[in-house]
């Protein structure tokens, strides 16, 4: 699974939901990849053990997250889910505190991701296509979203 | 040619979107560098074989550069404006002969 549209679905979107701070938001998204078999349970302490260890690591922009712990922690499948929240959180990362949009990954390996890492990159660095994920509220607006960026891509390959 | 390393937690997340934004900045400042991406834990050998090094301020504190060995330090992993200046900066203090245009 190399291509974040064959990851990202129904199932693997929680838009503009609930989250009392970034361990409760970790745990939204990471059950999405416990539940379409991406990652064991365990694969969730992983990124909350790390989290605690290293700080928030994986906080890359202002307001977006992209949680994740090894391939060793519980990964089953390259896979990757997206949660959005109503009122941003705080992980502790001064420069790009608070967030509200979080990617979540789960990679077998090193390389497997880099295709679909290539498309987070595309997605998330453009500021427009950014709001539209924050402000979406059903997932199909993110569906239309990559399938615009997939065409986008089409032409200019 | 340069070789520039990206650090990140575990070498598959951060430092994977970091390498893809420095390759779309290098090519068009005229460096000529190879990237690569890593792991805090596994960083000390990938360190010593590199030019410079590239991580986020969060996990600068974690790394034991070589000495005399550039570490930059960005703050959001998907601005090229930020990561491109800091980039050309440091390769213009360190190595500015690998600077083409």
């Amino acid at each position: 699974m190399t291509n974040l549209r064959d990851s990202l679905n129904e199932k693997t979107m929680l838009l503009k939901v609930s989250a009392g701070d970034w361990e409760e938001a970790v745990v939204i998204g990471g059950q999405l990849l416990v539940d379409v078999g991406a990652v064991e349970p365990r694969y969730i302490d992983a990124i909350i053990r790390f989290t605690r260890e290293y700080g928030p690591y994986y906080v890359i922009a202002p307001g977006l997250a992209m949680p994740h712990a090894r391939p060793e922690d519980g990964v089953l499948e390259t896979c990757f889910s997206l949660v959005t929240l109503k009122e941003p959180v705080e992980f502790g990362n001064k420069n790009n505190d608070p967030v509200d949009v979080l990617i979540f990954l789960s990679a077998v390996d090193n390389t497997s991701h880099i295709e679909a890492i290539k498309q987070v990159v595309t997605l998330f660095s453009n500021q427009q296509n950014f709001e539209k994920i924050r402000k979406a509220a059903h997932y199909s607006e993110v569906l239309e979203l990559l399938e615009e960026m997939g065409a986008t891509e089409n032409i200019t390959n | 040619m340069l070789k520039i390393v990206a650090v990140c937690g575990h070498g598959l997340g951060s430092s994977l979107v970091l390498k893809m934004t420095l390759d779309n900045v290098i090519t068009e400042m005229g460096i000529n560098a190879l990237l690569e991406t890593t792991s805090v834990t596994e960083a000390t050998g990938a360190l010593l074989n590199c030019d410079i090094i590239v991580t986020t301020e969060e996990l600068a504190k974690l790394i034991d550069a070589p000495t005399g060995k550039p570490l930059v330090t960005v703050k959001n992993l998907l601005n090229v404006e930020e990561v491109g200046k800091k980039i050309y900066d440091a390769v213009k203090a360190h190595y500015p002969r690998e600077i083409s245009k």
